[in-house]
């Protein structure tokens, strides 16, 4: 009986006033700040990240969902890029936490070198610590 | 490592302490502790919100504009180490805080001003119009210990209501 | 300059190949699509055009053919008496003839067929037409196809031909078959010619080039030649000849005097007087080969006669040159492939004669004055025996020893790291290079956070002094302020404060109890005072509260008591008892406690204590009985706790309810189904 009772409990435990932010995973559709020509990519899977899926810095496996009609990068294709936006929340070194508006990618290749010639948008400086200087020269702020 | 102010408290966050909100537009919110950030999230403003500094400086309850002030400032302009100069400023801090703080304080002795006469007048009003809550009419006039301040008032009433 | 290149003409395809080459490209190349009810002038001119296109093609490619390949009286002589050698004149001309022949009758046929388009009346008539002047131009082609045959396999012999400059520096190696011709060619250039033990190993001509004097030399090895009327001589043999007869070049005649070749010196004497006659104008040298096998001393009289009476024939073309007589040792030469002994000698000889005779050549020509009064060799000559060195000003050589001295003395960041114990081990500092005003102040480290501020922000040059005007600044305003205290002698009597908290303790109460009222209220009616549902308007609190106020509350309480309504009939036996005391039980203060007492227990019944015992119940005595209720307690406790109804209660509810954790989902979440 008492058990029914505390299951009940945690059926009523709901209604949060936000969505509940969590990692960059499997079908997540993030945008693309980048002049690659891609607009929005969905994930497919996170590289060498943690088990749950990639945070904030993190390479990522993505599907084109939708692209400029003339850009690098067609609709369709399957690219690599670095998540450096993430609305999760994401420790800092010094043991503070950042988060983000949204959740957004730099297209990179393979080695790592991004494919467009511009980021848009603040950028986190753990990029550095990432080695992905590139994008860090690029970008218009960095946070 | 700097000290920053929290967005919405307007407290010293410390390095390690609470977390920070990037906009798109990359303006940077920092907040000392989740309860702040929480209180951002309701989209409430830190100026309607009794607890917060912006609360108080808009009410006039906290010191606004003082010289202690144009002291600290965030100056982007390089200045080249020196070490008489670093420890002349180390001293003027203390020395300012301890001004500051002085004058916190007359600030709101100041603004305290005139308070306990108001209160005494507020309690002797009340004596006299709920004393009857306490003690009848009738019994009040046997003892009149009590009557001194109040049988003037009292008699008004009376009058009144005649 | 011509240049003779063959090696970059045109593949020539067979007859067959050519029409499908032809007919394909018209199918690509002209429209398709065609319909009957097109305009009749349409109609002809899709057909024309197609007829036309077919023969434009044809025209272009047999012209190609025609253009590419040389034409024999054209080119230099050389090349085309090579050319009549092996692929004979006649074959090669008439070849060439067909192939114009046949361009200009496709040109021919494409022409009638246009004029007989002209009055085709029906798609039909047009497209049988085209198809016919097609199927014309076709069977032409398939006509001349042994000779496109021929053209391609002499186009790809030519293409293999050595590229043989005909006007340049020249060497030309002459001689028997296996007198070491080849052997010779090897060693002077890079020419990688087959050498063999055996007669005719060379079959055509080949090409090396090597340097004397910084100029390239073209040395060109023949196939031998036998000694035999020029008519029965074979096609490798006319090779080596025509290369003699027509390349102004340096002849070496090679002699192999050891006879290893399989040729006495005689034999070998008689073929150099038998073509003697193409060595004139030409330096030539007589090679002695094979001097390992046998010395040039160690031969016969009778050869040595014949060596003599070559060597002075070959003087003659020295002579003939306007040569000096005198000097023969360029002519006779003795040298060994096999030992490389006199081989250079025999190539600088070579060479140096051919230049002699080309550079006279040249000076006998008329053009040479046009070049020779351009040129000027200037020798300017030395004023005097001064010498004037170059005038380095002293400032500047110190500033030079200077400089290098700095160079070698500079301690770089890696000479640093090495001192001190290599990479990984040094770190470089970054602090060394700070330009500071004391040098002492590079490592102090600053204080970041000082109570709670940056102490960035507070670094400001003239800060003492800011500090200073704020200091005096306070210092006025205490002065100024004084002692203003606010002296408030207003203060409440411990008696009013007294009240005043029993004041605000009552109203906080009324508020209170008001609360709770409206709470526990909910929806249920609110009921009027008077129906006193809870009972709680009793005399008896309104006897406390106006004592608490400070009345008597006896006459109220009286009051209220007659004013009440009896209910029902009074019980006698109270009556009775009130009656004896005379008057009511609860107002009157009853001075006789006995009586009281006794009327209580009269008028109550007693319940008994739980441990009291009863007779029957088995206990020994009430301590025995406490203990037991004690021991039932607890033992029902845990039951109690849960939940349980009694000791039989055993119920396991389920714990994964199954509803909830099994089978196939439908639609909704997880948890809430």
């Amino acid at each position: 009986m008492r058990l029914i009772r505390s299951c009940c409990c945690r059926f009523l435990f709901v209604a949060r006033l936000q969505q509940q932010r969590t990692f960059i995973q499997m079908r997540t559709v993030l945008k693309v700040v980048d002049n690659s020509g891609a607009k929005k990519v969905m994930c497919i899977q996170a590289l060498k990240a943690n088990k749950k899926g990639a945070r904030l810095g993190d390479t990522i496996v993505a599907s084109v969902k939708e692209a400029h009609p003339n850009g690098k990068v067609k609709k369709g294709k399957v690219v690599y890029g670095v998540v450096v936006r993430a609305a999760m929340q994401r420790g800092r070194c010094d043991g503070s936490e950042v988060k983000f508006d949204d959740n957004a990618v730099v297209l990179v290749d393979k080695q790592g070198q991004p494919i467009g010639t511009r980021v848009f948008g603040p950028v986190p400086h753990e990029l550095r610590k990432k080695k992905h200087v590139k994008i860090l020269s690029l970008a218009e702020h960095i946070a | 490592m700097r000290l920053e102010k929290c967005w919405f408290c307007s407290s010293t966050v410390y390095p390690g302490h609470g977390i920070q909100f990037v906009r798109n537009d990359a303006k940077i919110f920092r907040f000392c502790r989740s309860k702040c950030h929480k209180n951002f999230k309701m989209k409430r403003n830190p100026r309607k919100v009794k607890w917060t500094k912006a609360y108080r400086r808009l009410r006039g309850k906290d010191m606004t504009q003082d010289s202690t002030f144009e002291f600290e400032r965030k100056r982007n302009r390089p200045e080249r180490y020196d070490r008489s100069l670093t420890e002349n400023t180390l001293k003027a801090i203390k020395k300012i805080d301890k001004v500051r703080v002085e004058r916190e304080a007359r600030h709101h002795k100041n603004r305290m001003k005139g308070k306990s006469a108001k209160e005494h007048n507020e309690a002797i009003k009340e004596i006299d119009q709920s004393t009857i809550l306490v003690k009848a009419p009738s019994a009040l006039q046997q003892e009149p210990s009590l009557v001194k301040v109040s049988q003037p008032q009292l008699d008004k009433n009376v009058a009144m209501e005649e | 300059m011509v240049q003779y290149n063959f090696k970059k003409m045109t593949v020539v395809p067979n007859g067959k190949d050519f029409i499908d080459i032809i007919l394909s490209r018209t199918q690509r190349q002209t429209p398709t699509v065609v319909h009957k009810g097109y305009a009749i002038s349409r109609l002809r001119q899709f057909y024309m055009r197609k007829v036309k296109y077919t023969q434009q093609n044809f025209h272009e490619k047999l012209s190609t053919i025609v253009d590419e390949f040389p034409r024999l009286d054209d080119i230099h002589p050389f090349y085309g008496d090579l050319l009549h050698v092996l692929y004979n004149k006649d074959h090669y001309k008439l070849a060439l003839g067909q192939i114009n022949t046949a361009r200009n009758l496709i040109g021919k046929i494409s022409k009638d067929y246009v004029k007989l388009l002209k009055y085709g009346d029906s798609l039909y008539r047009c497209k049988c037409l085209k198809v016919a002047a097609l199927g014309r131009m076709c069977t032409v082609i398939k006509r001349i196809g042994p000779s496109l045959a021929y053209l391609e396999q002499i186009r790809q012999h030519m293409a293999r031909l050595p590229s043989i400059d005909p006007n340049t520096r020249t060497i030309l190696i002459c001689g028997y078959p296996n007198v070491g011709k080849s052997s010779f060619i090897n060693k002077i250039t890079r020419a990688d010619v087959d050498v063999q033990p055996y007669a005719f190993t060379t079959k055509s001509l080949f090409v090396g080039h090597t340097d004397y004097k910084y100029l390239r030399y073209q040395v060109i090895d023949t196939p031998g030649i036998l000694d035999r009327p020029f008519e029965d001589r074979n096609i490798i043999e006319m090779c080596s000849i025509t290369a003699l007869a027509h390349l102004r070049a340096a002849v070496l005649f090679f002699l192999d005097i050891s006879g290893s070749c399989g040729y006495s010196i005689a034999q070998q004497a008689a073929l150099f007087h038998s073509i003697k006659s193409l060595f004139m104008n030409k330096p030539l040298i007589i090679v002695c080969n094979k001097t390992d096998l046998q010395p040039l001393d160690g031969i016969s009289e009778e050869d040595k006669k014949l060596v003599a009476e070559m060597k002075s024939e070959a003087m003659k073309t020295v002579i003939g040159q306007g040569g000096e007589a005198t000097n023969d040792d360029g002519v006779l030469l003795t040298m060994s492939t096999l030992t490389e002994e006199g081989v250079i000698a025999v190539k600088n000889a070579a060479c140096d004669r051919l230049l002699n005779q080309r550079v006279e050549l040249k000076m006998k020509s008329k053009k040479i004055n046009d070049c020779l009064n351009r040129f000027h060799v200037a020798m300017p000559k030395p004023r005097d025996n001064k010498e004037r060195p170059p005038c380095i000003p002293q400032a500047v050589i110190e500033a030079k020893i200077k400089q290098a001295a700095e160079k070698e003395k500079r301690q770089t960041e890696r000479d640093l790291e090495n001192e001190n114990g290599g990479a990984g081990v040094y770190s470089a500092s970054l602090k060394k290079h700070y330009i500071l005003a004391n040098d002492e102040w590079k490592e102090d480290v600053m204080p970041e956070i000082l109570d709670g501020h940056n102490v960035y922000d507070f670094v400001d040059p003239d800060i003492l002094h800011r500090l200073e005007e704020l200091e005096r600044e306070e210092g006025l305003r205490q002065e100024e302020e004084g002692d203003d205290f606010e002296m408030d002698g207003l203060e409440l009597t411990p008696e009013e404060k007294k009240t005043l908290a029993a004041i605000r303790k009552k109203k906080s109460l009324l508020i209170q109890e008001h609360r709770i009222k409206k709470s526990t209220a909910e929806s249920r009616p609110i009921v009027p005072r008077k129906f006193d549902k809870d009972r709680e308007f009793t005399t008896k609190r309104m006897g406390r509260q106006l004592s608490k106020l400070g009345i008597d509350p006896s006459r109220a309480i009286e009051r209220a008591r007659s004013r009440s309504v009896s209910r029902g009939r009074k019980r006698e036996r109270s009556v009775d008892r009130g009656d004896t005391d005379g008057g009511d039980a609860m107002e009157v203060d009853t001075p006789n406690k006995k009586q009281r007492m006794l009327s209580r227990s009269r008028s109550r019944s007693r319940s008994r204590p739980p441990t009291e015992v009863a007779p029957g119940e088995g206990f020994k005595d009430s301590n025995q009985k406490a203990k037991a209720l004690q021991k039932a307690r607890k033992s029902n406790k845990n039951r109690n706790k849960d939940a349980r109804r009694g000791e039989a209660d055993r119920v396991i509810p389920t714990l994964k309810p199954k509803h909830l954790f099994s089978g196939k989902r439908s639609i909704g979440k997880t948890q809430r189904r």
